[in-house]
């Protein structure tokens, strides 16, 4: 099925052609005023204990060498949308109520929607330590983009992993997080991008990343350092 | 949505009201659809204890309290039901639960704190004793304390009182979950006037219909895929509804927990929704691409010359049985899709012994999967005993050799994309029969140990001699099929007999409607077919041996034909009998002849005549120049 024939397609629903029209334009307004500002979801800082779901991980300590190894558990979308309640027993209950009101938008690949789950989940809070500034952005319905800042230091000290391993991870948080094809990350360093990746859903499908190298991944994915 | 109440939902919803002990007997360990809105969602798929508990509670019930020989009693949905509980009925309770043994004599076993619970007036309790298969090791053997605990159970329920609530008047109940009825003993239910039993099926077409539809139908994808694929099939609904149907048909007798777990493989590997029948084969056999759907067809087209160059003289016999697979194939009846979960094609082979009938099999076996060996056969002579279906199927627990399961799910379960050929299927035991019956149905058996074995991939092919000979007024075999009768009259007379054994003999017209009309029956070994198949016998050894030990045979044309003429000469054991002359006639007396010239390899010898009526049969022989090394 191609790909360009479910963007943006939350409108299928059969609307008089007078609305549909209408949302539209709407949307199209929308859509420009969010272009203006790509960055306008920011990464927070928070504090671990409101992320307690993680995959275990050899070395629990968080670092440019494990980076890319965990990642945030997957929103089931589609469970939310046909259950009030959380289906695992391990979601917080008022999150998942978020989540089911959001679902339908989201599994229509409404924009806004996603931008409203980018804020309240926070996919990326965690990368703050590792970078001067995240920021993410949803251009349309297949597609999550994020742009950060690089940690002068990190990039210094090994900067084809540090990027690669930063990629990765905001990679698999946001297709955790949104039912999305693809990421883009963008990383940028003195206002010269450094790395521009995209990473498709199938790349890292069903991948082991404990035993993963995270630059020949992001090279796989098309990138040059 | 309107509300689908399946059967058992009625009957519960009228019993009930009226039964104060009721027996939910059967599929207690699967997961149910909540038919109506209420304490929960409608459609939601839950365990049958928050279903027992919604619905009580829904009913207007204070409390649903469960009971199990391990836990005790516990309110696993609401603890303050247990609290409520534990006041009314005088007991203590330790760690979440109220302890109480199912058996015993004191006044805190399990049935008299229930016979408590069922005497009160003050809340409308329902006791739900889970897993009550299990509080017994056999009802045959109870000794006098199990008694005693059944006995205060059924008391309990004669004497069980009414409670005034806020939606009327409301009798306590009892609710026992048995995996067979028969687990508890016969007096408790048989004759019992307060007692009713409800049967616990696997979800029919119409439940696992409604699985399908609205959000539950989402949920079967991963978020990616249905935000991808679900625009085009708002577009194209007959398409959607296509594949759902599809599903639905393959998904027969499948229970809810099954269906569950098919969902969430198929959102882990985010499987399109216009593959989502994959998941089946990909549930049953762990694979995704199933042979059958990878056969090519250009294969099959030659593949009736590959058949003769094995079975000889056999042309009617090798078309219609690849009428039954290429119909598999084109799924000109519905088989190749798997739709209706039966076999992908049953056969029956006929006539004489010695006329290719297994031959064929194993040649099918080779042509569509490759490899021989995938035609797994059973020699039904060896399952004439009324217990042999355990051999079979597997044996029940308790039983010896219940840990070994059962040779035929065995076989299926490690490759269910096989041919099985039940050879001789006549001398099966009836009850044998019985089994075959439920695998051409449904096309799945349940084997000792309870594991489903799915017959859906597999072709079925019975071979038997029937109505080769029939028995005259008197008993005595006779032929009914002779060698100088042309074709028809043999098909037409051994179909007859076959029809009349199955109808007349066993009294089993059944089992002769699931074969159909794929009879086949194989011709006897003329002698243009003999020639051939002797010619491709010997033909066989004087490769091998060149091939093995560098010996050159060549035949003069006249001992040939003294060997053709012998050979060929009684064809009352069709193709088998020719293979027996050859060894008797070629093999036997060649290498008494090699031995006696001490000749192990490299030779040249030619073959000038077969002295066939000597005793043994013998060969003259002579070494070509050149041929022996010294």
């Amino acid at each position: 099925m191609s790909e360009n024939n479910n963007n943006n397609s939350s409108n299928n629903t059969g609307r008089p052609s007078e609305t549909e029209e209408l949302l539209k334009k709407m949307r199209a307004i929308a859509s420009d005023l969010w272009r203006e500002s790509p960055q306008d979801v920011a990464a927070q800082p928070k504090p671990k204990a409101e992320k307690p779901a993680r995959v275990v991980v050899k070395n629990p300590e968080i670092g440019i060498d494990n980076l890319w190894m965990t990642a945030d558990e997957t929103i089931d979308w589609t469970d939310a949308l046909a259950h009030e309640y959380p289906t695992d027993g391990l979601t917080n209950l008022r999150l998942w109520a978020f989540y089911h009101s959001q679902a339908e938008a989201v599994l229509a690949g409404d924009t806004r929607a996603y931008a409203e789950v980018l804020k309240k989940a926070n996919p990326l809070g965690e990368l703050t330590a590792f970078a001067d500034s995240i920021s993410m952005r949803a251009p349309g319905g297949d597609r999550v983009e994020a742009q950060f800042s690089c940690n002068k230091e990190y990039l210094e000290a090994d900067g084809k992993k540090y990027l690669s391993a930063m990629g990765v991870r905001i990679a698999r948080d946001l297709l955790a997080c949104l039912p999305v094809s693809e990421v883009g990350v963008k990383a940028v360093q003195d206002g010269n991008d450094v790395l521009d990746v995209t990473y498709r859903r199938e790349a890292l499908l069903h991948r082991n990343f404990s035993f993963l190298d995270p630059v020949k991944l992001t090279e796989e994915c098309g990138a040059k350092f | 949505m309107e509300a689908l109440i399946p059967k058992w939902h009625r009957e519960l919803e009228l019993f009930s009201a009226i039964k104060p002990l009721l027996i939910l007997e059967g599929n207690i360990t699967d997961q149910y659809r909540f038919p109506v809105d209420g304490s929960v969602r409608q459609d939601e798929i839950i365990s049958l204890s928050r279903y027992l508990q919604a619905y009580f509670q829904d009913e207007g019930y204070d409390q649903v309290i469960f009971y199990s020989n391990l836990l005790g009693f516990v309110s696993p949905f609401d603890p303050s039901m247990l609290e409520r509980y534990a006041a009314l009925t005088g007991s203590e309770i330790k760690n979440g639960a109220i302890p109480a043994e199912f058996k015993g004599n004191g006044a805190e076993t399990a049935p008299n704190v229930i016979r408590r619970a069922m005497s009160q007036q003050k809340a409308a309790t329902v006791t739900v004793m889970e897993m009550a298969s299990h509080y017994i090791t056999t009802p045959e053997r109870m000794d006098q304390q199990d008694v005693n605990s059944f006995n205060i159970l059924m008391q309990s329920a004669l004497s069980a009182s009414w409670v005034r609530t806020a939606h009327g008047k409301k009798q306590n109940l009892l609710i026992l979950l048995v995996n067979k009825l028969n687990d508890l003993p016969a007096w408790f239910y048989l004759n019992n006037p307060v007692c009713k039993i409800l049967q616990l099926e696997a979800p029919d077409r119409e439940e696992r219909k409604r699985m399908m539809t609205g959000t539950n139908f989402a949920s079967f994808f991963s978020g990616n895929v249905y935000r991808r694929d679900m625009p085009y099939y708002t577009e194209h609904e007959d398409e959607l509804e296509r594949i759902k149907e599809k599903f639905v048909g393959l998904t027969e007798g499948m229970t809810f927990t099954e269906l569950d777990e098919m969902r969430m493989l198929c959102k882990r590997e985010e499987i399109p929704i216009r593959d989502l029948c994959k998941v089946v084969d990909l549930y049953k056999y762990g694979i995704k691409e199933n042979p059958w759907s990878t056969l090519s067809v250009k294969s099959l087209k030659t593949a009736k010359a590959d058949f003769e160059k094995r079975i000889k003289g056999q042309d009617t016999a090798l078309e219609r049985t690849l009428d039954v697979v290429k119909r598999a194939v084109t799924g000109m009846n519905g088989l190749n899709s798997s739709s209706t979960g039966k076999p992908k094609g049953v056969l029956f082979f006929a006539g004489p012994t010695g006329t290719g009938k297994t031959e064929t099999a194993k040649a099918l076996a080779e042509k569509l999967f490759g490899d021989e060996s995938t035609c797994i056969r059973f020699d039904m002579s060896e399952y004439g005993q009324s217990h042999s279906d355990q051999k079979l199927m597997g044996a029940p627990p308790g039983y010896v050799g219940y840990e070994a399961g059962g040779q035929l799910t065995n076989a299926v379960k490690k490759n269910p994309f096989c041919i099985l050929l039940f050879d001789e299927i006549e001398k099966a035991h009836s009850t044998i029969l019985d089994k075959f019956l439920q695998i051409l149905e449904d096309g799945r058996m349940t084997d000792g140990q309870g594991n489903t074995v799915y017959f859906s991939e597999t072709i079925i092919i019975f071979t038997s001699n029937l109505g080769i000979y029939v028995k005259d007024a008197f008993g005595n075999r006779q032929p009914n099929v002779t060698m100088d009768m042309e074709y028809g009259e043999v098909q037409t007379r051994v179909r007859s007999a076959i029809e009349d054994y199955f109808k007349l003999e066993l009294g089993r017209p059944e089992i002769l409607n699931r074969i159909g009309e794929n009879i086949v029956v194989f011709d006897y070994i003329r002698k243009e077919a003999a020639d051939l198949i002797l010619k491709s016998q010997v033909n066989k050894i004087i490769a091998k041996l060149r091939e093995q030990k560098n010996i050159e045979i060549s035949i003069e044309d006249f001992a040939y034909k003294s060997l053709e003429e012998a050979a060929t000469f009684d064809l009352s054991n069709g193709g088998r009998g020719i293979g027996n002359q050859v060894e008797s006639l070629v093999i036997n007396p060649l290498s008494r002849w090699l031995f006696d010239h001490e000749i192990t390899e490299n030779a040249k010898i030619v073959i000038e005549g077969f002295e066939t009526a000597a005793n043994p049969p013998s060969i003259r022989c002579r070494i070509e120049e050149g041929g022996k090394e010294a």
